[in-house]
């Protein structure tokens, strides 16, 4: 039989909540379908940006291949990247670096 | 040059398609709709329904999250976008129809979901031919109008979107 005795249980370094404190982004990636002016209008409608925000981050997506448009808790990041697959934009969540 | 034409004046919009476009653009409609409703990706347009349905996670230590987004998402966005084409659909065929080919009449809240299906459509077509960032705009004196080949038709279908964007946000 194996003994009972108690045994020490070290506990693993853990960054857990230095993760949970770190927002999950959404990404828009470029495209060579939607139009600049489309994605500038999604994320008018989307987020509520004025034109020069919206037109800002469409620019960074279309110049840099990528542009965090938002960030929140995951579950935020997973609505908006619902959101933005139905108007037809290719987005993705991770989180921040 | 193109040959939808916009009405002047003021709401609504009435936009006049010709024959051949408005067959292509419910030819497109129909395919896309195919692709939508299949309960799982038809051989050949994985990357279709790929970029209709795209991934939410690229990390694959999260496909677990992944999973779930789909499981979650999926099903109501389909519906969502089924109900769009087809009601796009309707609108052309119940459109008043003239020599001049279908007259459609969009309020605003129309033209906007009309650019969102066209939006589905071009990344449909565009991801069937192979649309790149590298292709030069062919300009509006080489667009045909439909009925004369994909690329055409995928440009065509860029200027009406772009036109009925610019209308919307005048």
């Amino acid at each position: 039989m194996k003994s009972a005795l108690p045994v020490e249980i070290q506990e693993p370094i853990s960054d857990t909540s230095l993760d949970l404190d770190r927002p999950w982004n959404v990404v828009v990636w470029n495209d060579p379908v939607n139009l600049m002016s489309y994605v500038v209008l999604i994320f008018q409608k989307l987020f509520g940006y004025s034109h020069e925000k919206a037109t800002k981050l469409m620019l960074e997506v279309h110049n840099d291949g990528r542009s965090v448009v938002i960030s929140g808790r995951r579950e935020q990041a997973e609505h908006y990247v619902s959101q933005l697959h139905a108007h037809g934009l290719w987005a993705t969540t991770q989180r921040d670096s | 040059m193109s040959d939808y034409r916009f009405e002047h004046g003021e709401e609504p919009l009435l936009l006049t398609l010709s024959t051949p476009e408005s067959e292509a653009l419910i030819a497109l409609a129909r395919s896309t709709l195919a692709v939508v409703d299949a309960p799982f990706p038809v051989a050949g347009d994985e990357a279709v329904r790929s970029r209709l349905f795209p991934r939410a996670y690229l990390d694959p230590t999260e496909d677990a999250a992944e999973f779930a987004f789909q499981a979650t998402v999926h099903t109501d966005m389909a519906q969502v976008r089924a109900i769009a084409i087809t009601n796009f659909i309707g609108e052309i065929e119940s459109g008043k129809h003239s020599r001049r080919g279908v007259e459609v009449s969009l309020d605003v809240d129309a033209a906007g979901r009309w650019i969102g299906v066209i939006n589905d459509l071009r990344l449909v077509l565009g991801t069937r031919i192979g649309v790149s960032d590298s292709e030069d705009d062919p300009g509006p004196s080489e667009i045909v109008g439909a009925g004369h080949g994909e690329r055409p038709f995928y440009t065509w279908m860029t200027y009406l979107q772009e036109e009925l964007i610019s209308r919307l946000m005048i």
